[in-house]
């Protein structure tokens, strides 16, 4: 008997990815891991299809208390969105840049700050934005309740960061006090927001033995660790990735090339020393920034052009989407396909939401701003995946092997506890597993069922 | 039906799976692969061959009974299996377009290619080569420039494809197509969509020019009406529209020239022809008493329209190696979908 | 000790693992040598004094040793950094070997050119833009080639473009002023007429068909079938009285087998309207096409 059936990943734990594409439509991809075995699904999809709607930069606080999100469209406008049910907070039209209508000045950056949203109560925002040809802008923007162009305050601060060239990347690092800048023929620089100053800029490196010079082309960057502005990272499109260290030199530290196409995206990991590279050609791989050796790549029949890398915050996730309308799921220790998601568009980028818990949890706690509770939750739920999992199926094993450290330890301490408290708590976990192991197995034979039919 | 028996096989599928194991036991000892004497093993193996052909018939004899005993009796007739063939064992791809989906068809709208197959713009095609050019190189671009209305041809000269591109879009052209030749031998082919649209590298064998086919027809200088088939997934779509972009959207049915682009399995081939619509009998074997008729009215039911074709273009078969997004660009380039080494692992998984 | 003279005789007569010994002549390995050829005056190892030009990452050096630094391996070579401007660098290269042997001097100089011209010649060719050759196993050429043939096979070409022709047709595709041959009933009403209008689609359809006995024909269409037996009839006249004139010139004849060759495509396609006008004898007619392209063939054969 021919396979007919694709090969079925493992499933991922459960999250939340928000993603972005070309026609304008925000997408939410929901994995729900104790009914359906992790397999993500499409389950919203807020917006029109509308070439012009196109999105080109998002920004997004995720925090737990008040999500947050920021989208800059083609035609020039920035909405404020909430990220938890779609609702329209704000239009940010650029009107007064008149430069903004054409085509090749899009909003390329933006970033919407959390640490003065949390302090005014939820009524405004501020935001950074930058255009493609270096127009910075902060201001602030108040809510209206009609989904009207709400109009700016007057605290909006502008500076034009360079003069010529093309800003491809703009990232704002943790502390939210520097941004970094970096472009087609500009070279990497960094920004104190605070005063809008210039405070470091790249150097260019030096020609080759030849005397030919690779003209400065930054496609992507990111900071390196979240309580250090002073290491980044970028992506050039001559397929070199650099590490820059501000306090150390103004070239870079470390460079390596990858590949031979563009360097598209790139994202660090939350260990401070791993990134995540993307390419033109739909080629992921890990490195380690430390000695600039390849840690591996990530293999699963990608074959357009990755335009954003994204980490998740607590899990060993990490999402890739581009231009092959795949949103996949890769395991960041064991580099396996987790699941992809076909998403219909082009996207542009993604996002993960990651205070989103399966409902299963009373719905008070999420709103819940304590720290350690919400740890606790997503401990439990990584907790209960692998149990399931183990049962379900022998590929979900290997990733659980593999799986972080932490995990493992936890896993322990439940054994521990298992031990020590006996009866309920056990009781309660195998009935889940009951639960979960039939419904999964009935899920698995309906889709088997159901693909034939739509293979007809 | 092929649902239906692969329902069937899904269903049994555990005792489908014990029972391989189970013959294997039996067959053990009767293997003749593990008699060493090759004569006995020659003569078993004979002898297990006719015996299946033996059971092979007589299967078909009561299948055949079944069928002719159902008739007699006007019950139903059991239902005839269909050989299990690639295509109806795809594996199963999600990207296959559905007929109403409507991002497909506003993602259309936004395509590169809109405005031409919306017929706002008519395709003007630059057709060159690579560097080298010689033997069946020209040859095929004169069959292309035939094929192709509004194509025309440029020497390439020592311009890079860049440089080639820029030109195009100053002339305005809405592709460029380079016709690669190595060995002398025509062996890739890359369409460009000018202003911003897709690069497109196809790996082009199997050609045959038209002096080379056996009583060929000649085409007219009339637009030809084009048929692309089996362009089912995103990406089949994709490139189906490029196709489409190259000819114009209002071919002129008086000159009867039908280009097709006919996709199986990720090869597209490419054909030629013209047609001729003709009325013929349909072999009954009562068609004497109907012939009367048919002297009185005209249209009788037994009357049927047939196509009949002669080729008359090249003929060649283009595989899709990679999409590229925007102009060419090799080093800068952005892929929106390559050929992998890793793909190939099925034999039964296909992308257009 | 240093022995010019000895290290020679050694390497010469003996043996040196930087000799390349081709047909074309003996020649050195060693990386200092400043021609490349074996022999006594431009070995690096036989001579105490001695001087070349070596690059770096780019940047070339003049490299000399002298008989003085002959006893420290490792202070042997002394080494100058030259310029990137030609001229300069040549300066240098004077300056620093004043009272050296003109024979060295000048060898030097000439190694020098040659490397600029290296150079200038990889940075030429590092911008140009250039095909990349890329190669495909041979073993998926081979499978390729072997599921494309089978694909064909499954494709059935002929067939679907002839299905979705008639899909297209039945659909209502084709405006009926357009495709001039269906509907036949319309058509043979035309016919019947055997007007003017005829003619006109006749001109219309095969504009480019100009012969003298074409139009004869035209105009004699009162019996359709004697016409087709007779048009095939006055062809093979024509043509054998062509080749009997033809014989001498080639490619008169075959021009003439060219016209000959769409006459009869024009006769195949006006015998197909006959075909729709009696349709009784369609099939017969038919036979004579089919007949009527053996003909041609044969005559090709000729």
């Amino acid at each position: 008997m021919p396979r007919t059936t694709t090969v079925e990943c493992p499933g991922c734990p459960p999250l939340r990815v928000l993603t972005f594409d070309t026609l304008g439509l925000i997408k939410i991809v929901e994995a729900r891991d104790k009914q359906e075995g992790g397999v993500p699904k499409i389950v919203e999809r807020w917006g029109e299809p509308d070439s012009s709607k196109s999105i080109i930069s998002v920004s997004m606080i995720d925090s737990k208390t008040q999500p947050l999100m920021a989208v800059a469209r083609k035609n020039g406008q920035v909405e404020v969105i909430s990220p938890i049910n779609g609702d329209l907070q704000a239009i940010v039209s650029n009107a007064n840049s008149k430069d903004l209508q054409s085509d090749e000045n899009n909003i390329v950056g933006l970033h919407l700050f959390a640490k003065q949203n949390l302090e005014v109560a939820s009524r405004s925002c501020t935001l950074l934005t930058c255009t493609s040809k270096g127009n910075a802008n902060i201001r602030s923007i108040e809510f209206t309740d009609l989904s009207t162009e709400s109009p700016c305050n007057d605290s909006s601060k502008s500076w034009n960061i360079c003069s010529g060239g093309n800003i491809l990347c703009c990232k704002v690092d943790t502390s939210e006090k520097f941004a970094l800048f970096g472009g087609k023929g500009v070279e990497v620089n960094i920004w104190d927001l605070e005063n809008c100053s210039k405070i470091w800029n790249a150097k260019s490196p030096p020609k080759n033995s030849l005397g030919i010079f690779t003209p400065t082309w930054f496609t992507s960057a990111t900071f390196l660790s979240k309580d250090d502005h002073k290491k980044f990272v970028a992506g050039t499109n001559s397929h070199q990735v650099r590490l820059y260290d501000i306090s150390a030199q103004r070239r870079p530290v470390l460079s390596f090339d990858f590949r031979e196409t563009p360097i598209k995206a790139l994202d660090a990991d939350i260990d401070g020393y791993s990134v995540y590279i993307g390419n033109g050609s739909g080629d992921m791989a890990s490195f380690d920034i430390r000695t600039g050796k390849l840690l591996g790549c990530f293999i699963g029949k990608c074959s357009g052009s990755i335009r954003s890398i994204v980490r998740h915050p607590e899990l060993p996730v990490v999402a890739s989407c581009g231009l092959d309308s795949y949103l996949r799921l890769w395991d960041t220790n064991t580099r396996q396909l987790l699941s992809s998601v076909f998403l219909k568009q082009p996207l542009m980028h993604a996002r993960f939401d990651s205070s989103f818990i399966v409902e299963e949890t009373p719905a008070g706690a999420v709103s819940l701003p304590n720290k350690e509770q919400t740890t606790n939750k997503i401990s439990e739920e990584v907790e209960a995946s692998p149990l399931k999992r183990k049962k379900s199926s022998k590929n979900k094993e290997n990733v659980d092997g593999d799986q972080r450290k932490k995990k493992s330890k936890r896993s322990e301490e439940q054994k521990k506890s298992k031990g020590k408290d006996g009866g309920e708590k056990i009781a309660k976990i195998a009935s889940r597993d009951k639960g979960s192991k039939s419904t999964s197995k009935k899920k698995s034979k309906n889709s088997k069922l159901a693909i034939p039919d739509e293979g007809l | 039906m092929g649902g239906k028996r692969r329902k069937n096989d899904d269903s049994d599928n555990d005792e489908g799976q014990k029972k391989p194991e189970i013959k294997k036991f039996k067959r053990e000892e009767l293997l003749p692969s593990m008699i060493k004497n090759k004569e006995k093993r020659s003569e078993i193996h004979a002898k297990l061959k006719r015996q299946k052909k033996l059971e092979k018939r007589s299967k078909q004899k009561a299948r055949d009974a079944a069928e002719k005993r159902a008739l007699e009796l006007g019950e139903e007739i059991p239902e005839r299996m269909v050989p299990r063939t690639i295509e109806n064992t795809r594996e199963l791809d999600e990207t296959i377009c559905k007929p109403d989906d409507e991002e497909l068809f506003a993602g259309n709208d936004a395509d590169e290619f809109s405005s031409i197959l919306k017929r706002e713009q008519t395709p003007k095609i630059l057709i060159t080569t690579s560097r080298f050019n010689s033997s069946r190189g020209p040859d095929f671009i004169s069959d292309l420039l035939s094929v192709i209305p509004n194509a025309h041809y440029y020497k390439r000269g020592t311009y890079d494809l860049k440089k080639i591109v820029e030109y195009a879009k100053n002339k305005d052209f809405t592709s460029v197509i380079v016709v690669h030749t190595n060995r002398r031998e025509p062996d890739a082919l890359l369409v460009i969509g000018i202003p911003d649209g897709p690069t497109a590298h196809f790996k082009l064998s199997k050609l045959v020019l038209r002096k080379d086919l056996k009583n060929h027809g000649n085409p007219t200088s009339h637009k030809p009406e084009l048929v692309l088939n089996n362009f089912t997934t995103r990406l089949g779509h994709r490139v189906g529209r490029l196709i489409q972009s190259l000819f114009p959207q209002d071919p002129e049915f008086k000159g009867r020239r039908v280009v097709t682009f006919h996709n199986q399995r990720d090869f597209i081939f490419f054909r030629h022809h013209r047609y001729i619509f003709e009325t013929r009998e349909v072999k009954k074997t009562d068609s004497k008493g109907k012939k009367d008729k048919e002297g009185t009215s005209e249209t009788g039911p037994e009357r049927k329209a047939i196509a009949r074709l002669q080729e008359c273009g090249p003929r060649f078969t283009l595989k899709l190696t990679s999409l590229q997004h925007g102009t060419f660009d090799t080093r800068g380039g952005e892929y929106e979908w390559v050929h992998k080494p890793e793909m190939d692992t099925s034999r039964r998984r296909f992308f257009l | 000790m240093q022995h010019d003279e000895v290290i020679w005789q050694v390497i010469r007569h003996n043996h040196c693992s930087f000799m390349a010994k081709i047909t074309t002549g003996n020649f050195c390995r060693n990386p200092y040598n400043v021609t490349g050829i074996c022999n006594r005056s431009s070995c690096p190892l036989a001579n105490s004094r001695y001087a070349t030009i070596r690059e770096d990452n780019g940047v070339f050096y003049l490299y000399m040793k002298t008989i003085e630094r002959a006893h420290m391996p490792s202070k042997l070579w002394e080494r100058v950094k030259l310029p990137r401007n030609y001229e300069k660098a040549l300066e240098l290269i004077d300056k620093h070997l004043m009272y050296w042997p003109k024979l060295l001097v000048h060898k030097t100089k000439q190694r020098l050119t040659k490397m600029t011209q290296m150079r200038i010649r990889m940075r030429k060719l590092a911008l140009k833009t250039r095909e990349k050759i890329m190669t495909t196993p041979r073993k998926e050429k081979k499978r390729e080639a072997r599921r494309e043939e089978k694909a064909e096979k499954a494709a059935l070409l002929e067939k679907s473009i002839e299905k979705e022709l008639l899909e297209r047709l039945q659909k209502g595709l084709y405006p009926e002023s357009d495709i001039y041959n269906y509907p036949f009933d319309a058509y043979n009403k035309v016919i019947d007429k055997e007007g003017a209008q005829t003619a006109d689609e006749e001109d219309e359809e095969e504009g480019e068909v100009e012969y003298v006995e074409g139009y004869e024909d035209l105009e004699e269409e009162d019996d359709i079938e004697d016409f087709g037996a007779f048009a095939i009839d006055e062809f093979q006249g024509d043509y054998e009285d062509d080749e009997s004139a033809g014989n001498t010139d080639d490619e008169e004849a075959e021009a003439v087998a060219n016209r000959v060759k769409r006459k009869t495509d024009s006769i195949g396609k006006r015998l197909d309207k006959v075909t729709s006008d009696s349709k009784l004898k369609k099939a017969k007619v038919l036979v004579e096409v089919e007949r009527e392209d053996a003909d041609e063939r044969q005559r090709v054969v000729q």
